[in-house]
């Protein structure tokens, strides 16, 4: 990763006009992608990110702002221009889009043709981009007979023929089943490693951001309302949209609204009280629950743990219900936050608030 | 062959004549194919690409090409026929005959075939105009190598159909002088009672429409991946 810039939108809008309604699905968004990153654009459908990153290839044409790819102003190019610097901007699907009536191998090379390369160039190019997906032994094979993994590695190999700088994934893995959706992601993150392609990266899944994304932008209505580098987005993410999304990936909210059923049940005194504990690096590795009873009498009684690795972070996650004297409980969170453990009080009667 | 003598009493002397016949049938369906073919693909693939959406998106074109196919569609034939034929004459130089045949044919039928064409290619997964689009492909790679490549199953079974309801047209430009299988079983059979020959004209009428279906279904069979 540098901090050379290779994507910079700025100030997009987009608007649609459609039987006399006005849809403005990009409002006034700024991204920068540097080179080597994986970015990732998490929202909910409809929140704009599809048609932000079109933009960036122009398959979307913005109603204002700047576009520029690779030092070059994508918006003032020529339809020819556009074409060869589309060559360089590689783009997956949801839905694959291969063509049926196309063998694997000529999918492939599809991009390859009316180009420079002899026919026994563009082979080799095939054969080569086909063994980078693992799909060798399909080459003659049509997708129809294909699962959605191997489709999406053809569209994979596909997208690299020319040779890219920058792959877009517009949520190309969200027709996948979880271990599909991890086999491709791990081929993403190869790819970036190994080619030092560029990748941005289109989900409604924070999982998928999770796994092997380095920055992240969270958009809403049009908006991108946080964004920066994965760890700090996770460990300290400021709106709660972006709090859902993370909860979901790291599945505390199914856990919380367990929890809470059981706690309204339980029947929590003002000597207990529960509260989530979020740590982030070296601190996960401290004995947090054993120095807590030994230094201020408080029981910690764990609902819930969990660790996930980011970009090598550790960033922990801890449900518990603290039993203690209203002052020792005041006590240990201090000490909790000195320690630079993050503190939540959770409230059963509230699932929203995590 | 006693058996056909006897219940083909007058079509069994007739052997030129159906031969010569079935020769004008297919000669008009072959020529009219050809022309009908290349003008409606293009002017098919003209709706496609300029439609609302489209890869080379043209309000004016599209809402041109598609008033003449509805326009030229709404004509019945055998009126269109009488229309044209001073066209014709200016074309062909006679308004009578196989060849003059040619011309109503070819306005009849394209306008059909530019529809199914249209069809068949609205068919094609814009998501997979949108993946050629983005590896660079410009409007001509595109039509050439994915609307007509993906397209290739449906606008068989299009062209059939087109080529069935041609050989329908057929026989009815034969019966006012474009000579034909139609001709013969209007003109001779129909005209003269001899209703074998009517009988036997439609029958090698049918054979050539079932040739046509199963050639057209193997083919599209052949080259659908899709399952």
């Amino acid at each position: 990763m540098t901090n050379e810039a290779i994507i910079q939108l700025k100030d997009i809008d987009v608007t649609f006009h459609n039987k006399g309604q006005t849809v403005t699905a990009v409002k006034n968004v700024s991204l920068t992608v540097n080179r080597g990153d994986i970015y990732g654009v998490v929202g909910y459908s409809g929140a704009g990110k599809s048609t932000l990153v079109r933009v960036i290839n122009r398959l979307q044409r913005p109603t204002a702002g700047s576009v520029e790819v690779n030092g070059q102003d994508i918006l003032a190019l020529k339809p020819k221009e556009l074409r060869v610097a589309r060559t360089k901007i590689g783009m997956i699907f949801q839905h694959f889009n291969l063509m049926a009536s196309r063998t694997i191998a000529d999918n492939v090379g599809y991009p390859l043709k009316g180009g420079e390369l002899s026919h026994e160039e563009r082979q080799q190019k095939v054969a080569h981009l086909l063994d980078l997906v693992g799909l060798t032994e399909k080459a003659e094979d049509y997708p129809a007979q294909l699962s959605g993994g191997q489709k999406q590695r053809v569209a994979i190999a596909r997208a690299l023929a020319n040779d890219p700088e920058i792959l877009i994934s517009d949520e190309a893995t969200s027709a996948l089943d979880p271990k599909t959706t991890s086999s491709i992601l791990e081929l993403l993150k190869r790819l970036n490693r190994q080619l030092g392609l560029t990748v941005v990266l289109i989900t409604h899944e924070m999982e998928a951001v999770k796994e092997i994304c380095n920055k992240v932008a969270v958009m809403d209505d049009g908006e991108i309302i946080e964004r920066g580098d994965l760890v700090s987005i996770f460990s300290r993410p400021e709106k709660p949209l972006t709090q859902d999304f993370i909860n979901t990936a790291t599945q505390i909210n199914q856990a919380l609204e367990k929890i809470y059923k059981q706690a309204r049940t339980l029947g929590l005194d003002d000597h207990q009280q529960l509260v989530q504990l979020q740590y982030v690096g070296a601190s996960t590795d401290a004995p947090l629950i054993t120095d807590l009873y030994k230094r201020y009498g408080v029981v910690s009684n764990i609902l819930y743990g969990n660790v996930e690795i980011l970009q090598d972070t550790p960033l922990g996650n801890l449900i518990v219900v603290m039993t203690g004297d209203p002052d020792k409980l005041q006590a240990a969170w201090q000490y909790c936050q000195d320690a630079g453990i993050t503190i939540t009080h959770l409230k059963p009667t509230d699932p929203e608030v995590a | 062959m006693t058996w056909f003598a006897k219940y083909f009493p007058n079509a069994v002397t007739m052997k030129s004549d159906f031969l010569q016949a079935t020769g004008e049938t297919l000669y008009m369906t072959f020529f009219t194919a050809i022309v009908a073919g290349i003008l409606g693909m293009a002017i098919g693939v003209g709706l496609i690409v300029t439609q609302p959406g489209g890869i080379l998106e043209n309000r004016i074109v599209y809402n041109i090409l598609d008033k003449i196919v509805n326009l030229c569609r709404s004509i019945p034939f055998v009126i269109l026929l009488a229309v044209i034929a001073p066209l014709t004459r200016l074309i062909v130089g006679t308004a009578i005959g196989t060849t003059a045949a040619i011309v109503p044919l070819v306005i009849g039928s394209a306008p059909f075939y530019a529809r199914q064409i249209q069809n068949a290619l609205s068919e094609v997964d814009r998501g997979v105009i949108e993946a050629a689009e983005s590896v660079g492909s410009g409007p001509i790679a595109i039509i050439f190598r994915v609307y007509l490549r993906e397209g290739l199953p449906d606008i068989i079974r299009s062209s059939v159909l087109t080529l069935i309801s041609l050989i329908d047209l057929t026989a009815m430009a034969g019966a006012i002088g474009g000579g034909g299988l139609g001709n013969l079983a209007i003109n001779v059979g129909y005209s003269r009672f001899e209703s074998d020959v009517t009988i036997l004209a439609m029958l090698i009428i049918l054979v050539i429409v079932f040739a046509i279906q199963l050639l057209g279904d193997l083919w599209a069979r052949k080259v659908d991946h899709t399952a």
